[in-house]
Parts: structure tokens; sequence; C-alpha cells
């Protein structure tokens, strides 16, 4: 069958399914089925097969296989490990299985192994050879990064707490927000434009103590990319990347653990087979206890406790070589509460606050190799994101007796479904085609007041729901030996109170590799998001909430394009990666001026958010410059972004246009490791940003008060002259991480030591700022502004145990 | 190497892209901030200028304000120069446009003694329609002895204009002990608003409400007043974002920081801060006995 056959078909299909589900699931049974039929009849054979890894059993996304020879006969494992590729049906062949970090491994393919299935298996290189980035054939291209999380591991980090989110951070392309905290912005989008996957379900907030950390355990993570750019079809519902997060999938080879403990928290991981190299489970958990420190410093009647956990679960079981069963899940739950007890001889008084946030993914997946073709994998998954804040008052006394709470709560809850197809139809066409449901439940704000004692309840809430729906189909095309084109186009389609839209997004993506070292590409591609997160804060609180596309808020739409090249010196492992981009969103939102959804002064109560956000649009462009060293005792990365995002909303500065919050000009880092000895790592990170913009007084005036009616004006009042809109720069961002590793192995144990100083230099880099007042005598002040740095140096030490 | 100067050409002709953001904010030391609001009732036109004032230097209105500024406004051909008063730290000048017409366009022009300039322009609002005041003198529940004139007054609004603002006045007063105190003038918001002004003067009839307090105290016959006044829509985004300023707690403490989006106040000062804006107005009068 070929492309256009195929386009024919899920056109028809993609129609059908949006007005007849029943008949577009038959269609969608007889794309599985044709492509193995009609190829069948010709003279070559696929080989297919899985590729893993020696010792644990995981499964090895992103391995290159080429069959020896034919250098234009090559493919990249999916992220279930399995492969396909043709080859000729007349006589043995070589084929090659090479990924880094894992020893290269040929083997020979005889007829046997062309008619049915093989496995293969990697070893790993030694722990200390592992490079920051991985990149092979496939997984190297513009606008994608695969993170190891050996990398994350080895890199310096805040109390030690490695972090794949943070680590996005050293990315061209991708700024940090607010300093010290997990949420990103990627070529000028918002934190909410960053679709965030584990184990194909979304994670809607994926911090812990307020972002300084992220949701995820490194330890039970398999592995991580990341997407800037070249979005294929089959990722969708965000406008800026993807982060594409897979667990373990568990030892099946023989029961295993780590774990490790520091300053800030203690982390377990224990994975093995239930039946070997049938069935295998991972048990990975992490607890917070910096609520011993608060504990600790507490004076007085007030005292707060603070922890957080999570917890990831996996369990699989082959029912045979291919068919496969995946359930895996994931909690975490993050508690700050804050108690006041106060008992005077006449009265007591109690008040409790607590700020709870909980996120839970369940993920059950079924996969099934359908032919030496095809490859078919199916998955519901269900994920949950809630936050509470509650404020309890118990007072007692001769004359009062009160006893009331308030509850601010928010919730949002998906449940899904998808099937997703890989095609191997010849060899030049890898083709994807997928379908996907989600359900979406949203109770945005929801606020209920109780007094006990008049026994009164008041409650507001409001709950919506949308459905989500769609199709896609991509074709990795190699139009000729050196030029490949990745084309692709994803239906989304929106169900909200009885209206439906559908959204179309074409993807493209140009590559030619004008020769082995150096590498072109050209893409463009149409993103849609069809949920929103409103945060007036932009540090990735919990408090922001995540509140459905609807008329008043429609659907944020971008377009980018990008072109990029890669050029490498692969004999001492040097590559430059240059990338350009331009973008344009729809629909960006924004809080209008002077709106707010958390008032600490009032405590937790409701206010409405849909009358206090506003739409406008964005533009974004830059280039970014990657320079990496991937071999050697030093190993590296170098990244400058010089960039611009630009926002224009009519109900906000005037309607003229402004730079977005987040609009840092320049953003540069250097990041690596050295191996001093084979068992010792010094490892450094360093930042340079451009301050962040944002709106405060840059002096003081005077004008009408607006408090005494127009008939009554009085001497003008002093006011704040805050310019225009985001035109206070920040000071620039500057730090400097450094950590050493010192490593022990043992016959069956390895272990190591961490060292590690987070802004090594003690740069007082600001987290927000403030205003102080000073009045030194009446009917006049001095008025400063000040800044408030959260991090000055913060070391940190770490045990960490692997066996 | 061409390849990547190819790219990085690319970029540039990217760059080269006007961004259209201007983030040049007045520098707050040499920032003019001008109020003024050109009433059709004032017999006296008035105008507040005052310096703007660095952060972290010391502050006040009597260090701020601009006693050596030209401060004109014309009109038609007309123009009038105001004087600084000491007495008011104002502008001053007799107002010669007390009949202007609906649309009439004013101008304002102040220069520093530097030679620093600032404009603005304001356009006279439609005039509104006299209103029409009906009430009676009513006990109050808890002292029925106490009346009160309740009153509505309910004025058209055929040009549908939105904006206004309506306040009331009397000559009601009270005399205690040898002392005159004035009785107030209350009058509720329209169309469910907080306060005055608004943009909810509906087209057609509008009626609002108010009341004289304890207008049976008053000594003797008064006469109450109802000022309706169509105000400029700048002079409404200026009070609506006042509102807002005010709430916006970016000092809510240096420990966390602000919760709530800025809110700069409208200004339509060129090349500074404030408001000049124009209200025409009409009144209603109505005689009212306390005795009834």
């Amino acid at each position: 069958m070929n492309l256009a056959t195929s386009l024919r078909l899920v056109k028809y299909q993609a129609f059908s399914i949006l007005y007849t589900p029943i008949v577009s699931f038959v269609l969608w049974g007889i794309l599985i089925v044709v492509p193995e039929r009609s190829l069948a009849q010709r003279l070559t054979a696929n080989i297919s097969g899985f590729v893993r890894e020696t010792g644990s059993g995981e499964i090895l996304e992103g391995i290159t296989v080429i069959a020896v020879g034919k250098a234009d006969r090559g493919t990249v494992t999916n992220r279930y490990g399995f492969f396909s590729i043709p080859v000729p049906n007349t006589a043995d062949v070589a084929i090659r299985f090479s990924g880094v970090g894992y020893v290269t491994k040929v083997r020979i393919i005889n007829a046997a192994d062309k008619r049915g299935g093989i496995e293969v298996v990697l070893m790993p290189e030694t722990v200390l050879l592992d490079s920051v980035v991985v990149r092979g054939k496939g997984a190297r291209g513009a606008g994608l990064t695969k993170l190891s999380p050996q990398a994350i591991r080895e890199a310096p980090a805040l109390l030690g707490e490695k972090d794949v989110i943070k680590s996005l951070q050293m990315i061209p392309g991708v700024k940090m927000g607010t300093e010290g905290f997990s949420s990103f912005h990627v070529r000028g989008g918002g934190a909410d434009q960053n679709l965030i996957l584990l184990d194909e379900a979304t994670v809607y907030n994926a911090n812990h103590l307020f972002g300084l950390f992220s949701s995820f355990n490194t330890d039970a993570i398999q592995n991580a990319s990341f997407r800037k750019g070249s979005f294929p079809a089959r990722y969708g519902g965000r406008l800026s990347s993807v982060v594409d997060i897979q667990m373990k999938e568990g030892n099946r080879e023989k029961l295993s653990g780590e774990g490790g403990i520091g300053l800030a928290s203690g982390r377990f991981t224990l994975s093995g087979p239930l039946k070997k190299d049938k069935s295998s489970f991972l048990v990975s958990a992490r607890h917070a206890y910096l609520g011993l420190f608060l504990k600790s410093f507490a004076k007085g009647p007030e005292t707060t406790d603070y922890g957080f956990y999570d917890l990831n679960l996996k369990l699989n079981w082959e029912q045979n070589p291919k068919s496969k069963f995946f359930l895996s899940a994931y909690t975490g739950h993050d508690r700050l509460a804050d108690k006041t007890l106060l008992n005077r001889e006449s009265s007591s008084r109690s008040m409790k606050q607590a700020l709870a946030w909980r996120n839970a993914t369940t993920t059950f997946r079924w996969n099934r190799q359908l032919s030496s073709k095809a490859f078919l994998s199916t998955t519901a998954y269900l994920t949950r994101y809630c936050f509470n804040l509650s404020d309890e008052t118990i007072f007692r006394s001769e004359y009062q007796n009160i006893n009331t709470s308030a509850r601010n709560f928010s919730i949002l809850q998906d449940m899904a479904v998808k099937g997703d197809v890989d095609l191997f139809p010849g060899a030049r066409h890898a083709l994807k085609t997928g379908i996907f449901f989600i359900a979406h439940r949203y109770l945005p704000q929801a606020y209920v007041f109780e007094d006990y004692n008049q026994d009164i309840r008041q409650e507001q809430k409001s709950r919506f729901r949308n459905r989500e729906w769609g199709i896609y189909i991509e074709d990795e095309w190699e139009v000729a030996k050196s030029i490949s084109l990745d084309a692709g186009l994803r239906l989304a389609g929106l169900s909200s109170s009885g209206d439906a839209k559908i959204f179309p997004e074409p993807r493209l993506s140009l590559k030619w590799e004008a020769s082995r070292e150096v590498e072109l590409s050209l893409s463009y591609n149409r993103m849609h998001q069809l949920v929103h997160q409103l945060s007036n804060t932009g540090t990735g609180l919990v408090t922001d909430l995540w509140v459905p596309a609807s008329p008043g808020l429609p659907v944020q739409q971008a377009d980018q394009i990008a072109a990029g090249l890669i050029k490498s010196w692969p004999e001492n492992g040097w590559t430059v990666t240059v990338e350009t981009y331009r973008k344009w969103m729809k629909n960006v939102v924004a809080y209008k001026e002077g709106a707010s959804f958390l008032v600490l002064s009032e405590g937790p109560r409701q206010i409405d958010w849909q009358n206090n956000v506003t739409t406008g649009n964005g533009w974004s462009y830059g280039t970014e410059l990657f320079v990496e060293k991937s071999s050697g005792r030093l190993k590296g990365n170098l990244g400058y972004t010089l960039s611009w995002t630009i926002h224009q909303f009519d109900e906000l500065n005037d309607g003229k246009r402004f730079f977005a919050g987040h609009d840092r000009r320049h953003y540069l880092t250097l990041s690596g490791t050295y191996r001093l000895k084979p068992r010792i790592i010094l490892s450094f990170g360093w930042m340079y940003a451009s301050g962040n913009r944002m709106t405060v007084p840059h002096g003081y005036t005077f004008g009408i008060n607006g408090f005494h009616s127009i008939q009554n004006r009085r001497a003008p009042d002093f006011i704040d002259y805050l310019g225009p809109r985001n035109s206070f720069q920040a000071e620039d961002y500057h730090r400097l991480d450094l950590g050493i590793q010192f490593h022990k192995e043992k016959k069956r144990v390895r272990q190591y030591w961490e060292i590690g100083l987070f802004n090594a230099y003690m740069r007082k880099n600001p987290t927000y700022y403030y205003l102080e007042y000073n009045q030194p005598r009446y009917g006049e002040a001095s008025v400063s502004l000040r800044k408030r740095a959260l991090f000055p140096v913060v070391p940190s030490i770490s045990y960490n145990i692997k066996f | 190497m061409r390849a990547i100067q190819l790219i990085c050409l690319v970029g540039l002709i990217s760059f080269a892209c006007k961004h259209g953001v201007d983030t040049n904010p007045v520098d707050a030391g040499r920032l003019l901030a001008v109020s003024s609001i050109i009433s059709t009732l004032d017999t006296v036109l008035t105008a507040e200028v005052y310096r703007g004032q660095s952060l972290g230097k010391l502050i006040g209105d009597s260090l701020a304000v601009v006693t050596d500024a030209e401060v004109k406004i014309r009109s038609e051909g007309e123009e009038v120069i105001l004087a600084y008063d000491p007495a008011v730290r104002r502008y001053k000048a007799i107002n010669p446009f007390r009949n202007a017409k609906e649309g009439v366009v004013f101008y304002l022009e102040v220069t520093d003694a530097a030679g620093y300039r600032v404009t603005a322009r304001s356009i006279l609002p439609p005039k509104p329609q006299e209103p029409v005041i009906e009430g009676k003198m009513i006990g109050e529940v808890n002292n029925p002895s106490l009346k009160s004139f309740k009153f509505t007054s309910s004025w058209g609004n055929p040009s549908g204009y939105p904006y206004c603002s309506v306040w009331g006045n009397s000559t009601a007063i009270q005399e205690m002990e040898g002392q005159v105190f004035p009785i107030p003038v209350t009058i509720d918001p329209i169309q469910g608003i907080d306060r005055y002004p608004t943009d909810r003067q509906v087209f057609g009839e509008n009626v609002t409400t108010g009341a004289v307090w304890g207008a049976s105290e008053a000594s003797y016959s008064f006469e109450l007043s109802v000022i309706m006044a169509n105000v400029e829509e700048s002079i409404f985004k200026y009070y609506q974002t006042y509102w807002m300023y005010n709430d916006w707690e970016i000092n809510t403490g240096n420990l966390f920081p602000s919760f709530r989006e800025p809110a700069p106040i409208y200004s339509n000062i060129n090349g500074g801060a404030g408001l000049f804006a124009s209200i025409n107005c009409s009144v209603g009068t109505i005689p009212v006995d306390p005795d009834l």
C-alpha cells in the first residue's frame, strides 16, 4: 500500500470516525490488516523483534537498527523496544544494533529468523561512560532531545534532588520561569503549554514543594524525551513542547534495587521478576521529611509541617512474545499544614490551615505485534489532579463559641483510551496511526463554608465536561537516500456543551543528510491546546487553575516553523546544533489587570475566574545554538538562545504589544562532567539568563483620588507609576552548581556519595520583588523596590546505592 | 560551515522583524502628572500638576508639586491660561466653557520650566436630560418620628450614552446649639454597580433612588438637587483602574510575592500621567418641606 492509498484511507477513516464511530472502528481494523497482505507479495522479508537491556531485561527505545551494507535500510526501536526492518529474502543478513550507552552488537539473521521475531539484548557500557544527552539515528534531530536518567543523576541539583524537569532548563529554547521552580517556557510558550506524559498519561502538575522539585523520581524513569519542534502527529494537546517520560518496566531477570538518602528526601526502588522472563514488577517510593526541619525551628504556638511523597508501581506480563500487558500507576502527594493553638484562662483558639495537592495516574496498556510489519498498542489511562486549601477555626470562651471551616478546592480528571499502530509497509515508509478519546472532567473551583454551631453550609461549585477525540496518521518516508520526510495530520476534536469542533493539525518535517556529519532540517507544525492554565505567579504553584476551553476562552493555537542544522565530528564526539524558529500563537490566556485568584490576606475564598481572564496573541522567534561533547573524560554541552517573545491583548496595556513576562533575551547554559578518576566524577552547571520582565512601579506621582466622587475631588493622592506592561526587567540571573560523586563498586552493589553546591558563588538572584516603605516624617515617605532571593548557597550531601 | 552560516543568516533575518514593543517608560524623575476635569457646572477651571518621583527618593506632595508650569486649556479658538494658586496647590482660571456644546474638543498643554511638555485631549460628552425627582417624607422603621425624604430620580438617555455619574445636593441644614450642620444626600447606584461613575447607563429611561436622611430635622424648607453628569469614558476608566490599583497587593509583605496582577491606573496624558477629561451636567431640583 503506497502513501497515497494510506492517506485516502485515513481521510475516509477520519471523517467516518467523526460521524460514524462503529464504521470507523471496522475501517481502522482494515487498515491494520491490509498492509500485511499486500506487502507479503514482495521479494523482501521483514525482520522484526524487540531490543532489551542485558541484566534487567528493560526494553530499549531509540536503538538504531541497520542492515549492514544497506545503510539506507535503517530504523529505530519504538518506545516499546520494537523494530521492523525490511531485508532481502534471499540470503543471511547482518543487522547492527547500536545506541549510545550500549555496546554495539551485530547479529546474523538467517531464514528462520526472518519468519519469526527475534529478541536482541544489548549490554550497557559502564555507567561512567554515559553521555549527558543521548542521540542516535532517529533520536537525533532538530527539536528533539533524549534525556538519559544517568545523565540527570550526574548533574548537580538543588538539595541533591535530581530532577528531569529542571534538567530541561539547560536545553536551548527552554527557559526557566521563576528561580528555583520547575515551571519552564519553551520557545516563548507559556508554562501551561508543555505536555508532560508519564507512561502516556497526562500529568497536570509536575511539582513537589511548590515547584522546587518535580514529581518524577529519577530512579523509576527508563527514559525521557523532550520535543520543542518537529512534533510528530501522534503528539498533541499543547502548543509548545512534549515531555514524554516512560517508567522502567521492572527487572525481568533478577531482583534489583536502588535508593538514596539526602538532606531533603529518601527514596527506594525495588524491581524484579514475578515469573522469570514473563512478568516483572517495579515499586519506587520517595518521601520528603522537610517537616522535621520546620518543626525543629518552630517557636511559640504556631507549628508548620510539610511533606511529600510519591509512589510508582509497574507490572508487566508477557502473554507470549507478541502480546504484552502493562499496568503502571503513579501517585504524588504534598501537604503543607500550619497549626496555631492559643490557650488562655478564659478562652482557647485553634486554627488550622492546610494546602494539599495530589497527582495520580494509572495506565493500562496492551501491546500486540500483529505481524512482522505491524505493531499495535492500546492504552487506557486515568489521570487526576486535585488541590485543597482549607481553613478551620475553633474558638471557645464563656461568651462565644465558634467552629467554622472553609475549603477551596479544584479537581481535574481525565479518562482516556487510545490505540496506536506502527506499520512498516516498505523499506522507505514507517507509518504510525492512531485514534484517541479523552473525557475531561473539571471542577476548577469549589468553595465550601461550614459553620458547625449555626448549622450553616454554603457551597459554590462549577463543573465542566469536555470530550476530546481525534485521529492521526504520520509517515516517516525516506524520500531518497539522504532525504527523509515526516509528514502527518492530526485531527483533534472537541465536544463541549453540545458544540463540536474539529481542529486539523498538519505536521511536516524534512531532513536532509548532506553528509554523514551534516544534517539539515525544516519543519512546520500546527498545534492546538484545548485546556488552559490560569496562573498569575508564573511559579507553577498548585493554586494555578486548569480550566476548559469555552466560548469565552477559545482553543489556543500555534503555528511554528523551524530550520535546523546538526554538524557532528564523530571522531572526537563533538556536535553542533543550530536552530532558528518563529512561532505564532492565538488565544493565549492571561489574567486581566488587577485580577487575582488567591487572596492570602482574606483566607481561602471563591473568586470568579471566568470574568477575570482575557485572550490575545503571541509571537516568538529566536535562534538556538547547542554545542555538545559526548565522549572523553570531559563531557558536556553549551547552549545559547537569543529570542524574543511578544504578546498583544486587546484588554491589556491599552492594546499595545508588550514583551511576555518570560521573555529573556539571552539564555546561556554550560554544563558537564569530568571524570577525574575512574570512580570520581566532577560535575558543574552554569546558567546565565537575562532578567525576566514584570510590571513594578518605576516611580511615584500624584493623581485624583479615586475614592472621592468626581464632584468632591480632593488634592491628588500618591500613586504608583507603572509604565507600560512588563517594562521592568529584573536583574540578570546567573548561577553555578557544582557536584562531586564518589563511586564504589563491589561485586553486586554499586554505591556513591554525592556532595553538591547549588548556587556556589551565592549569587542573590531575584525570586520576586516587593516594595519597602519608609516614612521618616509625616507627609513624606521613601519607597524602594527590593528583591527577594530565596536561595543563597545550598549545600547537599546524599548517599546512593544500587544492587 | 556554510550551512551553519546559512542558518545563522536565517535567524538574523527573522530578528530583523520589528517587534513593535515600546518598553521605555517615561523617566519617573521627569514625569509630569496632570489632573484636570472640566465640568459645565464649575465656575473655575482647575488643574493639578505634579512631578514624578523616582523610587528610593523621598517623596511627598509638597516636594512633588510643580508650581512654575505653564498650563493652557483651549477650545474653539479660545485659550485659557491657568495660574498657580499656592493656597490650594492648584492652577486655576475662570471657566469660559460652561456653555460648551456636546462634542466640543478641549486641548490641554502643560509645559514645565525645563521645557518638558505634556498634552491631552477631551471631548465633551452629550448633555444629559434633566432628572425628574419625585419623593416623600417617610418615617424610619426604628424611629417613626424621624423622617427622611426618600426619592426617585429618573432621566431619559435617548443617545444611549453609557458613562455617567449621579449625585445629590441639598440646601438642608440642621441647627443645633448654635451650630449649623448640612444634611447629607445619598444616591443609590444604578444597575447593580457598587459606585459611580458607571458604564451602566441604559438607553431610554434610567431610574435611581436616594434619600435625604433625617430631613425632618432640617430647620427650614430646602431644595434638593440631583445632578446628572455624563462623563467621558476616560473618567470611567480612570476610576475603575484606580479601584483595581488600590486592591493590588504588591506589598502583601516581603514573605510572599503578590498574587494579584498589576493594575496600572489609566492615563490619557500624552507623555505623562494623569487624567484630562470633561463632564456635561444637568440638574433637577425639587423643594422639600421637612414638616410634611
